[in-house]
């Protein structure tokens, strides 16, 4: 035997099962369902179909269906791109043009400074060889910021016999001519 | 600076998996259960599962850690659902009029003939369980879905709003309907069992 609710009341036995209508609603529902034989079966069986899909039971899957998921997992997170890289970086790296180059840019950078910093390495004293050590040391101060690299040749220069000279005419100012 | 910063990227991958790995750990059972009660079958339920696993993991870094994952994985299962659903039918509609019946009875057949092989508890739930799967299995799609969760996941109508990004009266609506063909198809089961 099938119920066959009204059509109204029909509609909302669902919700009105689940207390999900307005209170008005829940009220109207609730005196039809007095008087209507159909409506009330009806709802019955609708609780009794509710109460069938929850008591069922938990399925349970293949054995070796859960590992082969993981393994899964591990296989496909190797070619995923590390968290917080964004993507478009990640596929440039997939795709070779970062990575390599990037570590090449690095040793070519490397390489450019140090060229620089023997190029621009004084070999003697700055052309105008400073007269007294405070301004020589001031200057090696400047030109060691400037090329930070160069500095321990700087260094060599300055205990050097090259660096003799400069320090003579300190001797000089002291009055004692050699 | 180079390497530092590749390693740590690798480790946090590794850390990423493995988080996804125990989260997924942790709620095998709701999603096997949802997977299997959408698709009726274990074959394309675990199909269903290994796809929406992978979307997942692609994208776990925009899942809020924290948030629930066991409703965030049941999102994509279910959606994955309907969509590979909606698919099919377009292809179903073609072969309509063959009739399908008696093949899906061989299969039943077969899969019962192979239950001896299953420990005891599997084979009782099947015959348990029989007639409400077969009732589910004959909704269509998007009604299912809306059962499945509200009457076997536990979800509230808002929740299965969000979910499947349709208004709520939508919800209402499917679950009424689907419930309501249900109730035709289950009368007597469920009364026998549940009406006092
Ligand atoms: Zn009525």
């Amino acid at each position: 035997m099938r119920f066959r609710p009204c059509d109204w009341v029909g509609e909302h036995l669902s919700a009105y099962l689940d207390e999900a209508l307005s209170g008005r609603e829940m009220r109207q529902v609730a005196a039809h369902l007095i008087t209507c034989h159909a409506c009330r079966g009806a709802l019955d069986d609708l609780r009794a179909t509710k109460q069938a899909l929850q008591g069922a039971e938990m399925p349970r899957p293949a054995p070796d269906f859960w590992p082969e998921v993981y393994a899964q997992v591990r296989q496909k997170s190797v070619s995923l791109p590390a968290p917080g890289i964004s993507r478009s970086t990640w596929r440039a790296q997939l795709a070779g043009v970062w990575t390599v180059p990037r570590a090449l840019a690095t040793a070519a950078a490397m390489a450019a400074m140090l060229l620089l910093s023997i190029l621009t390495r004084p070999t003697a004293p700055p052309a105008s060889a400073p007269d007294d050590l405070g301004e020589f040391i001031a200057q090696h101060a400047q030109h060691s910021t400037a090329y930070p690299l160069s500095d321990w040749s700087r260094m060599m220069f300055i205990g050097s016999e090259a660096n003799a000279p400069a320090t003579v005419p300190v001797a000089d100012e002291s009055g004692n001519a050699p | 600076m180079g390497p530092r910063r590749s390693e740590k990227a690798s480790r946090s991958a590794l850390e990423r998996t493995r988080l996804f790995e125990d989260l997924l750990r942790q709620h095998e059972d709701q999603i096997y259960r949802l997977a299997y009660r959408l698709t009726g079958n274990r074959d394309d339920a675990q199909d269903l599962i290994q796809d929406s696993v992978i979307d997942a993991l692609v994208s776990f870094d925009r899942f809020c850690i924290g948030s629930r994952f066991d409703r965030w994985m049941q999102r994509i299962i279910t959606n994955n659902f309907i969509d590979r659903h909606r698919a099919r039918s377009k292809v179903k509609v073609e072969s309509l009029d063959q009739p399908t019946g008696s093949e899906g009875e061989d299969e039943r057949t077969l899969e019962v003939a192979d239950v001896t092989t299953d420990p005891p508890q599997i084979l009782e739930q099947r015959a348990l369980d029989e007639p409400v799967q077969r009732a589910l299995d004959e909704l269509q799609a998007e009604y299912r879905a809306v059962v499945v969760l509200s009457d076997i996941e536990g979800y509230s109508y808002q929740e299965i709003a969000t979910m499947l990004r349709v208004p709520i009266g939508t919800v209402r609506s499917r679950l009424n309907r689907g419930r309501n063909i249900l109730r035709e198809k289950l009368a007597d089961y469920a009364r026998q069992r549940y009406r006092r």
